[in-house]
């Protein structure tokens, strides 16, 4: 913080810091920090950073700020806070789980922990299971935008450069690399009795729509274990 | 972490872990899924039900229904809510 200083009877105003010769050459910089708010847990573990009272201190805080860890896997991806729940540095709540069928099914419903007063601003299921062959199997994810009121992510069906939203399936595809089918996520909301969209704490996840490649492909497969996130904006 | 199993009419139609379901130990957990990575090849005619003992139980399969087929574009009206 910028003080009025004197030195050698002549005043000086708001000087932020003092630059003063050092033995044998060169120059020191003495900058006052008595405005310093920070504290240990605002900052990294393993950094530092000088007090108000000028004390050299390390921070203790780990991940983003301080908030949820967040961490990166073997192929790069971003991956939350793998116990569940809670919410990140970015303020963003959300509620994870996963859901492994012992039969086909062609619909699931989707049970929170928590009552949220308001429904999530996006959902998304994937199939966790296996390993993939980009090209002969499925890319397998639903998704739901609450912001744009439609499920799905931009996706380019036409492969003209032109993205729409409501276009999320599992994307089934052959040997060519076309897309041959796809299965499709209903907006429909589960409801039941005095249930509303608002206060409802279970969605309903079912497949419908394009035939795919496969005689059972249409459902949920059992034996598989499916991965769901549902994110909230914070709610006050 | 929470883990649950769904059960209807003595066979367990599901885990999983998060809301929902009637919670279960992580133990039991790892032993239901044990079970369900070990269940017996389907064929065209049978399946099998998980039981709550966790044995599996073969029942016969119903034929495969067709269904439509919808083009892409039809397929997003719906979903966005635009369809006639």
């Amino acid at each position: 913080m910028a003080q009025n200083v004197t030195i050698q009877g002549a005043t000086y105003s708001a000087v932020p810091a003092v630059e003063l010769p050092k033995q044998g050459g060169g120059t020191a910089t003495f900058t006052d920090v008595t405005d310093t708010t920070a504290t240990a847990s605002d900052v990294a573990s393993g950094t530092y950073f000088y007090t108000a009272a000028g004390v050299r201190t390390e921070g203790t805080a780990s991940g983003g700020g301080g908030g949820g860890s967040i961490t990166q896997d073997a192929d790069g991806y971003l991956v939350l806070d793998p116990n569940g729940g809670g919410g990140g540095g970015s303020g963003l709540e959300y509620e994870e789980g996963t859901w492994t069928p012992t039969q086909d099914v062609s619909s699931y419903v989707i049970s929170f922990a928590g009552t949220h007063s308001v429904a999530p601003y996006c959902f998304m299921i994937v199939d966790a299971t296996g390993t993939y062959d980009s090209t002969t199997n499925s890319v397998y994810y639903l998704a739901y935008d609450n912001f744009h009121q439609a499920f799905g992510v931009p996706q380019d069906i036409n492969n003209d450069g032109t993205y729409v939203y409501g276009y999320v399936y599992r994307r089934w595809k052959n040997s060519a690399t076309s897309t041959t089918g796809g299965v499709f996520m209903l907006q429909t909301p589960y409801t039941d009795s005095a249930d509303s969209l608002n206060t409802e704490s279970r969605y309903w996840a079912t497949e419908t729509g394009i035939k795919a490649n496969s005689a059972n492909s249409q459902y949920f497969l059992a034996n598989r274990t499916y991965k769901w996130i549902a994110v909230w904006t914070p709610q006050s | 972490m929470r883990y649950y199993k769904n059960i209807n009419n003595g066979y367990i139609l599901a885990i999983g872990t998060g809301g929902g379901g009637t919670e279960i130990t992580a133990e039991e957990y790892d032993e239901i899924m044990a079970v369900i990575h070990n269940k017996p090849q389907r064929t065209e005619t049978t399946d099998y039900h998980l039981k709550t003992d966790l044995t599996w139980e073969e029942y016969e399969r119903e034929p495969e229904v067709p269904s439509d087929d919808i083009d892409p574009e039809e397929a997003l009206s719906i979903l966005t809510g635009g369809a006639e």
